[in-house]
């Protein structure tokens, strides 16, 4: 490594800042997206919000697996 | 007799909506490989050394990743700024807008062009 840990610690401190304010920002999102997407029916019953809310959780929590196992597969 | 105006609206909205997705989907992992495992040495040997971004920033898919992040990213955010001004009692006004989405026009140029440049 290049730099040392203790020489790095601000920016480390400043990168965890900006992943909760994204990680803020993702809660947010699918909170919201419900209400923006257009009515999904399953039949005649509409997919109610929360489960719409669910699965983004479960497709992002994928996403996230994905990007870093295609980092730490080296 | 009301003339129809056609709004500019729209069209940063999807930007703004692209971008949503992508910092939902994509951005606190990508933050947390490269701003705190990386530096924190928790990652394997390699996994971030300069020759391995720079083979990912030079393949077609890699350029593609880093061009969508950083444009889209920075759509959302003058996006959300501008319509934050309202919130803040600040009158939205024209000139707000060319400094918003001209900035991130720049961004998006300026991360294309890097691209290209790095071969």
């Amino acid at each position: 490594m290049v730099c040392s840990v203790n020489a790095l610690r601000p920016a480390i401190v400043f990168h965890v800042v900006a992943m909760m304010a994204a990680g803020y920002h993702t809660y947010t999102w699918f909170k919201v997206s419900p209400k923006v997407v257009p009515h999904i029916y399953l039949g005649t019953e509409r997919i109610p919000d929360n489960l719409i809310t669910a699965v983004q959780y479960v497709v992002a929590a994928v996403c996230y697996l994905a990007l870093f196992l295609v980092v730490v597969r080296t | 007799m009301i003339a129809k105006q056609r709004s500019s609206e729209p069209f940063f909205w999807s930007l703004f909506g692209a971008g949503g997705v992508v910092v939902a989907f994509i951005v606190p992992m990508l933050i947390f490989i490269t701003g705190v495992a990386g530096p924190l040495g928790l990652l394997p040997e390699g996994a971030l050394s300069y020759e391995r971004v720079l083979t990912f920033a030079t393949s077609w898919p890699g350029k593609l990743f880093l061009f969508v992040v950083v444009s889209l990213c920075l759509w959302h955010g003058v996006h959300r700024i501008f319509q934050s001004l309202h919130d803040f009692g600040i009158e939205k006004a024209n000139w707000q807008r060319w400094v918003l989405y001209g900035s991130a026009a720049i961004g998006t140029i300026v991360a294309g062009v890097l691209l290209q440049l790095l071969g």
